[in-house]
């Protein structure tokens, strides 16, 4: 077996590849050249991601592939990188879901093209960055650098409200994020080390944890979001473009419940015991109230952002359930939460092309005019909607299932949540797909052009393969997972 | 010979001032590049001896790799604002010899201050300084603006010296001298510390407050910046803060290092006040210089958190973030001087609006360096307040740690209004564009040297650390 430094590199070659795309001569709206060393990288880069799951040694619980290098002049303080089950699969999904960006930006014209484009190819390094840092503070770098790409594409390619929206996500998510620092920077001073798997020894006193685990709270829940603190998330999505909705709802969302999982549930057990029946609130109201919410919107892309909030409200119950069946199913969720969000974002984005309303009263009959489109969006429907034998069926089950023996209120009423799901969902497909064609949409009936019919098949197919093989991904988690739910007594209540 | 670089400094000032004499054309010109070459030679002669340490003239001065420091640090940012007026062009009335040779006085002021071992070589220096700084701020003489700048930072700095000098006549009065290491001796040797000495000691640090603009003592700061003309204000907002520090630093861990009890608390008041202040007052500015301001005040009461344990360690965080502050300050200094429509300088944030449209190799510099003042990583920003906050939660000050942070996203806030007016707004009247290739080059390399130092900080750790220690040997 190669032993390559695969994590360095994969964060590295979106950095040369942003040399080059900035490099690139022309700078209009459709500048070919910086498009083909943007898929190149992004292309080659997830090539490469698939090293990790191909080397990767299902039985070792621990840190794999791990990179540390000197940074500070501290022992304890290392630039560190390394990935376990739990992390795995995000950076493939990273990698997999910017190269479908960048697939589906490829015909389009956009002003600034070649900026847009890094600013892709520069986010994609800092994912990588977050994902596989297995020390706090190189966690915290990249965690907070994932700002600045991402302020910049909802700001400058956004839609009217752009700015109040950028500002929106940058201040809520740094106000979040900052809090984090004062815990971690605490954590170096208590136990002179910031390395992940080290932490995972100490034992802390019950009530520092309490205030760590607040800390880590304040962050992941604004990132994830959960319900008191999910106002930016509408607003972000709305307006940021249609890529930017793909990589906000499909990786930026799973950095808060990776973060759960990584700090709040494997560093501090007891907070977490004690907080668990908190997070069971926030989620139960999350699961109910947005999708309430979501019922009554009139944009398609505000009702998939409200759609996002209830389903992350899964993967909260999830996490904090902390038994196999709860963790397994909140990284399902996660995982196809990103896949399906990403690929209905997409679509919306290819409606929105064609007819730059994002209204849901504009449309009707579509499927008349697109009727493969129709097809697909209904996949993808029915995938959000948690459909059997799609990913979201997989995700919702373990996830209820692993409730319902916590406690039974708790999964009626999440249980609902589906429900709610089925009817926001099926209603905003009747709306839109079915039905008389609407006048509005009478002239124009594009085609799907190749690059969006790409992107829509591998989307479908991956829906499909998670959702009936989901053990595929479940057999690289599990033995991390194991260490983790280990730290907790069998029963909670 | 140990006094050399202030000595050489003085004398090369005074060949300087005759030659400028007997100039016709272009005379500031060549004085400028006359300056910088002084400057550099009298960088060589403080980098030589950075490792030495002697008390000199009767304790009245102190040689050490601390103060040499520091003062290579003013070196450099003094030698970057004269640069700057040379690559830029100024407005007629600072076409002067008299403007460079008055930066040269203020440069011997704030060394002097550096290496200061007593409270009356302290104070000279002070106002050596000082009166330099009057003038240059109300240089532009035909400017209504700038002469209301000059009175009013005259009448503010006046009233800091006379609190200064009743703080340290109190001091005198108690102990009977007024060298540092006396004033240390006595006040390890007693047990109870007579309550005046202590009023004499806040009365000093009020005073080095008002020099710092720390909040509330910072009321002069937003209307000196705005009125002083541009290249007064990158000069005023960089090299004078730095030696007040130094300063600051050295009264308070050297002399006053055993009643850190009492002085901590008043840092801590003036941190919170400085940061809430500078954040806060920010918000609504529409004048950039005047924002420039704030947001030095921001900086300075997130620099002071530092010094409140008053241990090497602060010390150290404070010399790193002094040097991240200035990069981005000069940085930001180097375009507000560049700032121009039809021949005019306008300093307003909506000039900025469509910057990248006309500039994109600027503008994405400057938003580094604005992403890196509000302390976004992985820019040297973020670097000195992890470093800081390091210190303060070292210290079990979590308060102020939550303050610092919550102010900093505030702060954060307009830095990114900076940004989206640059890079979201279109363009109302475009900015003439930039001419001059020294400042593009300038700009590059500061927003560059932001970018990078993610990658190294060990290097400025362990240089700065290795600084500090000579601060502490006396001990």
């Amino acid at each position: 077996m190669l032993n390559l430094p695969i994590l360095p590199i994969l964060i590295c070659i979106p950095l040369i590849g942003l040399i080059f795309i900035l490099l690139s001569s022309e700078n209009d709206d459709f500048s070919i050249q910086s498009k083909r060393s943007a898929l190149w990288t992004s292309g080659s880069n997830f090539l490469l991601s698939l090293y990790l799951p191909y080397n990767f040694d299902k039985d070792i619980p621990h840190f794999q592939f791990v990179n540390s290098f000197g940074w500070f002049n501290s022992d304890n303080l290392k630039f560190s990188l390394g990935v376990d089950g739990i992390s795995m699969p995000f950076i493939v999904l990273s990698t997999f879901l910017i190269l479908l960006c960048i697939i589906f930006i490829y015909p389009q014209s956009k002003k600034n093209m070649r900026m847009y484009l890094a600013s892709f190819i520069l986010l994609e390094s800092f994912l990588i960055g977050t994902f596989s840092s297995i020390d706090l503070f190189s966690f915290y770098i990249f965690f907070e650098s994932i700002l600045i790409p991402m302020y910049l594409i909802i700001g400058f390619w956004g839609g009217e409200r752009r700015i109040y929206s950028a500002y929106k996500f940058f201040l809520y998510t740094l106000l979040g994020s900052v809090l984090m620092l004062i815990a971690i920077i605490f954590l170096y001073q208590e136990y002179g080390t910031t390395s992940i798997p080290r932490l995972f020894d100490f034992s802390l006193p019950f009530y520092i944890q309490i205030w760590l685990w607040l800390a880590f709270f304040a962050s992941f829940a604004v990132k994830i979001p959960m319900w008191p603190f999910h106002t930016w998330l509408p607003d972000a999505h709305v307006e940021a473009p249609t890529e930017g909705s793909v990589i906000l709802a499909g990786i930026l969302l799973k950095l808060g419940g990776y973060g759960f999982i990584r700090f709040n549930l494997s560093i501090l057990p007891d907070a977490s015991i004690f907080f668990t029946p908190f997070i069971y609130f926030l989620s139960v109201i999350a699961i109910i109230y947005t999708s309430l919410i979501a019922l009554v919107q009139d944009d398609m892309k505000k009702l998939i952002a409200y759609s996002s909030v209830a389903h992350m409200g899964f993967v909260t119950l999830g996490i904090f359930s902390s038994n196999m069946q709860g963790l397994h199913g909140a990284i399902i969720q996660m995982v196809s939460h990103g896949i399906i969000s990403g690929a209905l974002f997409f679509a919306i984005g290819s409606i929105y092309n064609r007819y730059k309303t994002k209204e849901i009263n504009f449309f009707g009959g579509l499927g008349n005019r697109m009727s493969r489109f129709s097809v697909f969006f209904l996949i993808f429907t029915l995938g959000a909607i948690g459909f059997p034998g799609t990913s979201g069926f997989v995700g919702e089950y373990l996830t209820l299932m692993s409730v319902f023996s916590k406690s039974t209120t708790v999964a009626f009423l999440s249980a609902t949540g589906v429900i709610l799901a089925a009817s926001y969902m099926l209603i905003l497909y009747k709306r839109v797909f079915l039905g008389v064609t609407n006048p509005n949409i009478e002239k124009k009936s594009e085609k799907l052009n190749i690059y969006e019919l790409v992107t829509y098949s591998i989307l479908t197919i991956v829906i499909f393969i998670i959702g009936l093989k989901p053990n595929l991904l479940l057999d690289y988690t599990s033995s991390s997972l194991n260490r983790i739910i280990q730290l907790y007594p069998i029963s909670i209540f | 010979m140990i006094f050399i670089p202030e000595i050489f400094m003085s004398l090369g000032f005074l060949v300087i001032l005759i030659i400028s004499v007997f100039l016709k054309k272009n005379s500031h010109i060549i004085v400028g590049y006359l300056s910088l070459i002084l400057i550099f030679l009298t960088q060589f002669f403080v980098l030589k001896d950075i490792f030495l340490f002697e008390e000199i003239f009767n304790s009245f001065f102190v040689i050490d790799s601390f103060g040499s420091f520091l003062k290579s640090i003013i070196l450099i940012s003094a030698g970057l604002v004269i640069y700057f007026y040379l690559i830029v062009k100024n407005e007629i009335s600072l076409q002067r010899p008299e403007f460079l040779l008055i930066t040269l006085i203020a440069i011997i002021g704030m060394m002097l201050m550096v290496s200061s071992n007593d409270l009356l070589s302290l104070f000279v220096s002070l106002e050596l300084q000082s009166l330099a700084l009057y003038i240059l701020v109300s240089f532009s003489k035909d400017d209504f603006n700038s002469s209301e700048a000059g009175v009013k930072y005259f009448v503010i700095g006046s009233l800091s010296t006379c609190i200064f000098l009743f703080g340290s006549s109190l001091i005198y009065g108690i102990i009977g001298s007024t060298n540092f290491s006396e004033i240390s001796q006595f006040i390890s040797d007693q047990y109870n510390l007579p309550t005046l000495l202590i009023i004499g000691l806040i009365f000093i640090l009020v005073s080095l407050s008002l020099k710092i603009s720390a909040a509330p003592f910072h009321m002069w700061t937003p209307d000196v910046y705005q009125g002083a003309p541009s290249i007064v204000t990158a000069f005023l907002s960089t090299a004078p803060k730095i030696a007040v520090f130094a300063v600051l630093i050295r009264l308070l861990v050297y002399p006053f290092g055993e009643i850190i009890i009492d002085w901590g608390k008043i840092i801590i008041i003036l941190s919170i006040a400085s940061m809430i202040i500078g954040s806060l007052g920010a918000l609504k500015q529409d004048d950039l210089k005047r924002l420039m301001a704030y947001s030095t005040i921001n900086h300075i009461g997130f620099i002071l958190m530092a010094l409140v344990p008053g241990s090497e360690d602060g010390i150290t965080a404070i010399c790193i973030y002094l040097i991240f502050y200035l990069t981005m300050n000069l940085g930001v200094f180097l375009f507000i001087l560049n700032m121009r429509r039809d021949q005019i300088n306008v300093t307003k944030i909506k000039d900025l609006s469509g910057l990248y449209k006309t500039e994109p190799v600027i503008a994405g510099c400057l938003a580094i360096i604005f992403f890196s003042m509000a302390g976004i990583p992985p820019l040297a920003g973020f670097i000195g307040k992890l470093l800081v906050l390091n210190i303060v939660i070292d210290n079990n000050l979590f308060f102020l740690a939550i303050i610092a942070v919550v102010t900093s996203v505030i702060a954060a806030f307009y830095y990114i209004r900076l940004i989206k007016s640059m890079f979201f707004d279109s363009p109302t009247d475009e900015l003439d564009l930039l001419t001059n290739p020294q400042s593009k080059l300038l700009m590059t390399l500061l927003s560059f040297f932001n970018l990078t130092v993610i990658l190294y900080p060990q290097f400025f750790l362990n240089l700065c650390a290795s600084i500090t220690l000579s601060l502490f040997a006396l001990k």
